[in-house]
């Protein structure tokens, strides 16, 4: 991209900048101008630094600590206490894969969610990653597997919907999911590495204060 | 740039204990059935990071086509009997850059970083914002934003060599390559790295000041015009001698010195520290440190030059060890008195700052 592939920055607009807006959001109470602003600020400072990422995080954990520091650099300058609540927030566990079938489903009137804000902060925390992790994927595989899971669509139909065979679709929808699973697992773990991280700094820092 | 690994298409067995493709569409679509249909991103929003987004991705590719061309011409230059290809090379890179710089003439100074708001009127040609490795012309102004939301710093390279930051708040003219017009606020000059054999970085340095003069004898200093109305000079000397003048009298400040022209005449002399809050604001303007490959001692030597410390080791052969020592990532945003702290734990090391000395050791047991 830095040679000045207006292709690959393409991908990189389209892509990345939909999951930092979700990623932004989620901690910013809905805040759309400031989530605009501090997504801005922080993908402007990301690409003048793109040069010294190494790969050792993936890209959109990488994007996403840039974007973090943003948010907590702007409750610094303005010294308020929403900087506790995003540290928090972050280090609360998202759903894994293998915990899918035990999370609320978020079923309207569901006891156990409706009286427990840690499971709607948990819901909240899975929702955003699944988003993120959609908003990420290459080629059609968000279409698929949106078409598949969400509006419950016959493989016949989604064949039609992507001019292709029912046996394309297949395959296709058999490699969405690998692709799925791999970056959300990868967000997950790398994000909950990362708020352990900065709970602990958190704790100690309160702890000599 | 692909989040995924197309790795992961060889089959399920690289995800532990998710080996079957039943179990796949089950864990896949039950967490798409909790997280429910992602929400329309408004096209605004989107649209609005995008553009200022490919505004500092095409800024950044200049920067780095910018430092490529550098490097070539460096390489050009080792090369004897090429002489010719040299002077075309520069010769391009001297319309390249003219043409970039707003104006006709030569390219004095490169923009080297920026933070906050700073805007410049490449002589007279209208006021716009400042980007990292952006040219200057002679007449180039210069203003950073005040204090405040985001408050406006930079650092730029003259073409000799010399560093120049700006503070917040601050109204600079670059009237030539050795002459810099302050007309508000405070600047920061190091001429410790000047290129004596640079035919546009020969001579002293000046800040004009409509207070007084200050030239530099080889040094790192700060000149700061003193509220109200822009009434007395202040110059602090960290390193080498500066010569300060009004009207036809001047007054030599040493390291360690802080003058004060006051608009009456009066003329105040004290000393002031090298190190110390007084010189935030230089740490918060400094350009990046390319850490990667780079030797621990020098990131210590800028670290020593930046903040004004000196750097002691436990003992000598800890000294001779560290020139071993090579680093590897990048600082991010970290400042030059920030810097040594989070990278020494990593080399296996430790520092305290005990008054203006870093003293490096070896972690002490339990």
């Amino acid at each position: 991209m830095l040679a000045g592939d207006e292709e690959a920055f393409e991908v990189f607009g389209e892509r990345y900048s939909k999951a930092l807006y979700r990623f932004a959001l989620a901690r910013l109470d809905g805040d759309r101008e400031l989530t605009r602003d501090l997504v801005q600020t922080a993908i402007c400072k990301a690409l003048s630094k793109l040069e010294s990422y190494r790969g050792e995080a993936s890209l959109l954990t990488w994007l996403c600590a840039c974007c973090r520091n943003e948010i907590l650099m702007h409750f610094r300058a303005r010294r308020s206490a929403p900087e506790e609540r995003a540290f928090e927030d972050d280090a609360r566990p998202a759903a894994g894969l293998a915990d899918a079938g035990t999370v609320p489903s978020g079923v309207p009137g569901n006891p156990v969610e409706a009286g427990n804000p840690e499971v709607l902060v948990l819901r909240r925390e899975t929702e955003t990653l699944v988003h993120m992790a959609l908003d990420v994927l290459p080629g059609r595989y968000a279409e698929v597997l949106e078409g598949k899971y969400l509006e419950r669509l016959p493989v016949r139909e989604i064949a039609a919907r992507l001019e292709v065979g029912e046996k394309a679709v297949e395959s296709l929808l058999t490699r969405a999911r690998q692709a799925f699973k791999v970056t959300y697992e990868r967000l997950r773990s790398e994000r909950h590495g990362v708020a352990a991280e900065e709970n602990g700094r958190n704790r100690r820092g309160r702890d000599h204060g | 740039m692909d989040e995924w690994d197309p790795r992961a298409d060889r089959g399920p067995d690289r995800i532990a204990g998710a080996p079957t493709a039943g179990d796949d569409d089950h864990e896949v679509g039950a967490l798409l059935d909790t997280a429910g249909s992602r929400p329309e991103i408004p096209r605004e929003d989107l649209d609005a990071i995008t553009t200022a987004a490919r505004a500092a991705w095409r800024r950044q590719v200049e920067e780095v086509a910018r430092r490529r061309a550098l490097r070539t011409r460096t390489t050009v230059r080792a090369a004897a009997g090429v002489a010719a290809l040299l002077v075309a090379a520069l010769g391009a890179l001297w319309w390249w850059s003219g043409s970039r710089s707003g104006g006709p003439g030569p390219v004095i100074a490169h923009v080297e970083a920026v933070s906050g708001s700073v805007r410049f009127d490449p002589a007279g040609g209208g006021a716009t914002e400042v980007a990292e490795g952006l040219p200057l012309g002679p007449g180039a102004e210069i203003e950073t934003a005040a204090t405040g939301e985001a408050p406006g710093r930079l650092s730029l390279r003259l073409a000799g060599g010399a560093t120049v930051r700006m503070d917040a708040g601050t109204r600079l003219r670059i009237a030539s390559a050795n002459a810099l017009e302050l007309r508000r606020g405070a600047v920061y000059l190091d001429t410790g790295t000047v290129d004596a054999s640079s035919a546009l970085g020969a001579g002293r340095i000046e800040v004009r000041s409509p207070v007084g003069t200050a030239s530099d004898v080889g040094t790192r200093f700060a000149v700061r015009l003193l509220e109200p109305r822009a009434s007395a000079l202040r110059v602090r000397v960290r390193d080498g001698a500066v010569l300060v003048a009004r009207r036809g009298v001047s007054y030599r400040a040493d390291a360690g010195d802080e003058l004060v022209l006051h608009g009456d005449g009066t003329v105040e002399r004290r000393s002031a520290p090298a190190w110390g809050d007084d010189w935030s604001w230089v740490l918060a303007a400094a350009p990046r440190f390319d850490l990667e490959g780079r030797a621990l001692t020098e990131l210590l030597d800028w670290v020593a030059r930046e903040t004004g410390w000196s750097v002691r080791f436990e003992d000598e052969r800890l000294a001779t060890s560290a020139e071993e020592i090579t680093l590897h990532g990048s600082l991010g945003d970290l400042r030059p008195d920030q810097a040594p702290f989070a990278v020494l734990p990593g080399a296996g090391l430790e520092g305290e700052l005990d008054g203006g000395t870093l003293i490096i050791r070896r972690p002490q047991g339990p």
